[in-house]
């Protein structure tokens, strides 16, 4: 009780919550993981006050994690050794929109969908990526997680991140980026780079409480270019030809077995933006010239249905509808990156397992930049009712992740299981060198512990 | 009924969160009153309905009388069911409410003694405060119902908040300068049940249902208008009334707005808020502002989150009387009012008894410099 006290002492008694009803939530998300402890959620508003549950945390041994909207949906935000969750959204003013440095610098609460509507109201020739997360998602936990979005062109969104204000495990704030030298937050710098340090640790490093993130002109036009093709082993050369045009913004791949008409079909679609109809016109007639290179194999699909279009175009794309296939409140992916020449590979192996386990298949897969990787996921949609296809879901995911790293990729958002045989594939001195930045940086072992480390 | 209906559907939600925004994601807050102004999960629609899923389908969570405080804060807004991107979205709302059904049939224990107050007082006395005394003020101008056009209902809470009787005053002079033909039940007005359905005592609400049909079919009542758009509510979506017109006032006022002459324009700048029982859930989003308009003319502004996207006033589901979503800085009238201040309004008009109440408490907390009048409190003067 003295430490539920002392938390209300730093946070304010309203913001502390310990009963069941409170804390159950965030100890289970949509995905398969099973439902764990969380023994206090904690609402901080400044970082301050992070500063201080740190501290007290460290001092006292008690687990921290950190989490956005909890929307990872492999459990990064379920503690895996209870303690307390301390949950971002409170924190959540947009401070400064850097119209010609095209920057703008946010707390960690802020939402996909707020950044998305105040640059529209406040500053509308100005977009960030925007990722395929529901608009809840916080723009901060997709930059940690290694997301990415609308403007895949320019690469992953945590590689528009021009700095990060974190509160190390010990309570001491760290500057990453050109504001720890400028008052400009305008670059990561020409400076050791220390953002790395936070991105795909899963809170194990520290506590990012704001960030500065690259914004982009927003176009007057958007529209897209869809292919559609029955064997997935034209995807790596379709794709390539479609980036050596340099004319996209970005590239998505689809394939459902719902509705019954998108069955056994892959569906790659480039979305394209343009300030002028004419532009629009031409990008769209050099990106569809592309298909005359397959000898048929490779259809342009002149009109795309209203429903797929939705899934691709929309701001943020509606990617949250193949939740709802099973119509069982269960959704799970293993999002992958793979090397490009590997997607054929993963499309029909994914299937495979799909099937096997009894479930719809369903991928939707991003290019990230000009295929340099490619994010695949294979997604599970499933009745959380049914605890036997709880189950089931959950082995179809270790299959699929094992598929993944026989592949030469790397999962995605790992979830323990995942993180457990990268860790076992891993070269054994990055493995070491990972286990000393974090003893290191969190001498006291608080943060998200069980994470990256080996299960003993 | 309770839950049984809806045992198979009330896991679907997967907790994507678009039930918490507006449909353009504005960035103001989240557009669930009670997510934004707790900030924890268990406070979203999506929380909620894990919750009673924990609670009342699989029993993993014990229920106990914290976890009903938690279901009855739901303002029943309905921003959920019209921002879900499900087609089970339009369910959200229903399944709440059907939670409280859930508790009130079949876990009565767990009741919160409020809620239980507020059942007891409509049953014997016809509405939550008790027993009515009457206002010579009020009692002197209302005319009661013979064989007039309409049957105006101006909702029980005139009897007794002084900023409703004002309100309905207001409305009845109005009503009487146009030269309406209507009447009241008088003091024998009782509440509409909406609060009580919403509260999940369907039973009770069947029996305040049977009362106001006796007392419309005993008076004759061909036409019946509302003051409170939960009355409205009630009457036009669950009464089932068969040869009887139900409308709100302004769908009435909008009819003949531009037949009202009126003396000058209304100068100060002025919004809307629109009440979520006249707006989310019977579509009436035009009819006030057109009066407004006309009243008003450019002086006439809207608040950044309108019409579906509307910022509920946090007093629906019968919490303006149980208050289980608080005080404090995020309370929802609080925000609701900076929401208005914002535009530079000096006037906030409202077409419903709870807004009134609820913002106006906002106002005084927010020691803002703003008033909160009914559209009939704006239109009266001018005439």
């Amino acid at each position: 009780m003295e430490a539920i006290d002392r938390l209300k002492e730093i946070v304010g008694k309203d913001f502390v919550f310990t009963s069941p009803e409170e804390t159950l939530l965030y100890g289970r998300d949509g995905g398969s993981t099973p439902p764990r402890r969380v023994d206090a959620v904690v609402i901080p508003g400044s970082v301050e006050e992070v500063q201080e549950i740190v501290k007290f945390a460290s001092k006292n041994n008690i687990p921290v994690t950190p989490a956005g909207a909890g929307l990872t949906l492999n459990g990064l935000t379920i503690p895996l050794h209870g303690g307390i969750v301390v949950d971002m959204r409170r924190m959540n003013r947009i401070l400064e929109v850097n119209r010609l440095s095209r920057y703008v610098v946010l707390e960690a609460g802020v939402t996909q969908g707020f950044l998305l509507s105040y640059l529209k109201e406040n500053h509308p020739d100005l977009m960030h990526s925007i990722p395929e997360a529901p608009p809840t998602a916080t723009v901060v936990g997709n930059l940690l997680i290694k997301g990415h979005g609308t403007q895949a062109f320019y690469g992953e969104n945590s590689d528009m991140i021009n700095g990060l204000e974190v509160v190390l495990p010990t309570g001491e704030l760290l500057y990453t980026g050109s504001l720890s030298v400028s008052k400009y937050w305008f670059t990561k710098g020409p400076l050791p780079d220390l953002t790395g340090l936070f991105i795909s640790w899963f809170g194990t490093t520290g506590i990012v409480t704001k960030a500065s993130l690259r914004l982009f002109p927003r176009p007057a036009y958007r529209d897209s270019v869809m292919f559609m093709m029955d064997q997935p082993e034209y995807i790596p050369e379709l794709i390539y030809e479609i980036t050596a045009t340099r004319l996209f913004d970005n590239i998505g791949m689809l394939g459902q077995d719902l509705p019954e008409y998108l069955k056994g079909h892959q569906f790659v679609g480039a979305m394209i933006s343009g300030n002028y109809e004419e532009e629009i016109k031409l990008k769209k007639e050099i990106i569809s010239r592309v298909a005359e290179k397959f000898g048929g194999k490779v259809l342009l699909i002149p009109e795309i249905p209203d429903s797929i279009k939705k899934r691709f175009m929309e701001e943020p794309p509606f990617a949250a509808v193949a939740a709802d296939f099973r119509k069982g409140g269960g959704f799970q992916y293993c999002g992958a990156m793979i090397p490009l020449e590997k997607v054929p590979e993963a499309w029909r192996k994914g299937e495979e397992i799909a099937h096997k386990y009894g479930f719809y298949f369903s991928c939707a897969n991003q290019v990230l930049a000009f295929g340099h990787e490619v994010m695949f996921g294979f997604n599970y949609s499933f009745n959380r009712a049914d605890p036997e296809e709880v189950e089931r879901v959950g082995e179809a995911m270790k299959e699929t992740n094992d598929l993944v790293l026989s592949l030469e990729g790397i999962p995605w958002k790992a979830d323990f299981y995942a993180q457990q045989r990268i860790l076992a594939k891993m070269f054994p001195e990055t493995y070491r060198l990972i286990q000393k930045i974090r003893k290191t940086l969190d001498p006291a072992g608080i943060m998200n512990p069980g994470n990256w480390e080996k299960e003993e | 009924m309770g839950l049984e209906e809806y045992r198979e559907i009330i896991h679907r939600c997967f907790r994507c969160g678009y039930c918490k925004l507006t449909s353009d994601y504005n960035w103001r807050g989240f557009n669930c009153p009670e997510y934004n102004r707790f900030k924890v999960e268990s406070y979203s629609p999506g929380g909620m309905l894990w919750l009673s899923y924990a609670a009342f389908v699989t029993g993993e969570l014990k229920p106990d009388q914290h976890l009903s405080e938690i279901i009855y804060s739901c303002s029943m807004c309905g921003n959920c069911s019209a921002q879900c991107r499900f087609k089970f979205g339009t369910m959200v709302t229903e399944m709440l409410r059907r939670t409280r059904e859930e508790i009130v049939e079949n876990h009565p224990e767990l009741i919160p003694s409020i809620v239980k107050r507020f059942f007891q007082n409509v049953f014997k006395y016809g509405n939550p405060y008790g027993s009515v005394e009457e206002n010579e003020n009020l009692k002197s101008e209302i005319p009661l119902f013979n064989e007039q056009e309409y049957l105006l209902f101006i909702s029980p809470l005139s009897f007794f908040d002084p900023l409703v009787t004002e309100s309905a005053l207001s409305l009845i002079r109005l009503f009487k300068k146009l030269n309406i033909s209507f009447g009241t039940p008088g003091y024998e007005e009782i509440c509409d049940g909406n609060e009580i359905l919403m509260l999940g005592e369907k039973y009770l609400f069947k029996e305040i249902k049977k009362r106001n049909i006796e007392f419309m079919h005993s008076k004759g009542v061909k036409k019946i208008v509302t003051y409170s758009p939960h009355t409205y509510n009630a009457m036009k979506n669950y009464y089932k009334l068969e040869g009887i017109e139900v409308l709100h006032y302004t769908q009435l006022l909008a009819e003949k707005v531009k037949k009202i002459r009126i003396k000058e324009r209304f100068d100060k700048k002025i919004t809307y808020h629109d009440p979520c029982f006249l707006g989310r859930y019977n579509g009436i989003y035009e009819e006030p502002r057109k009066i407004l308009r006309y009243v008003a003319e450019e002086n006439f502004v809207e608040m950044p989150r309108n019409r579906e996207n509307s910022f509920c006033c946090g007093g629906g589901g019968g919490n303006f009387y149980t208050d289980f979503v608080g005080g404090g800085k995020d309370s929802p009238p609080r925000v609701r009012i900076r929401e208005a201040l914002s535009t530079g309004a000096e006037v906030v008009a409202v077409a419903c008894p709870i807004c009134k109440m609820m913002l106006t408490s906002g106002v005084k907390d927010e020691a803002a410099d703003l008033n909160v009048l009914d559209i009939s409190e704006i239109l009266l003067p001018l005439l």
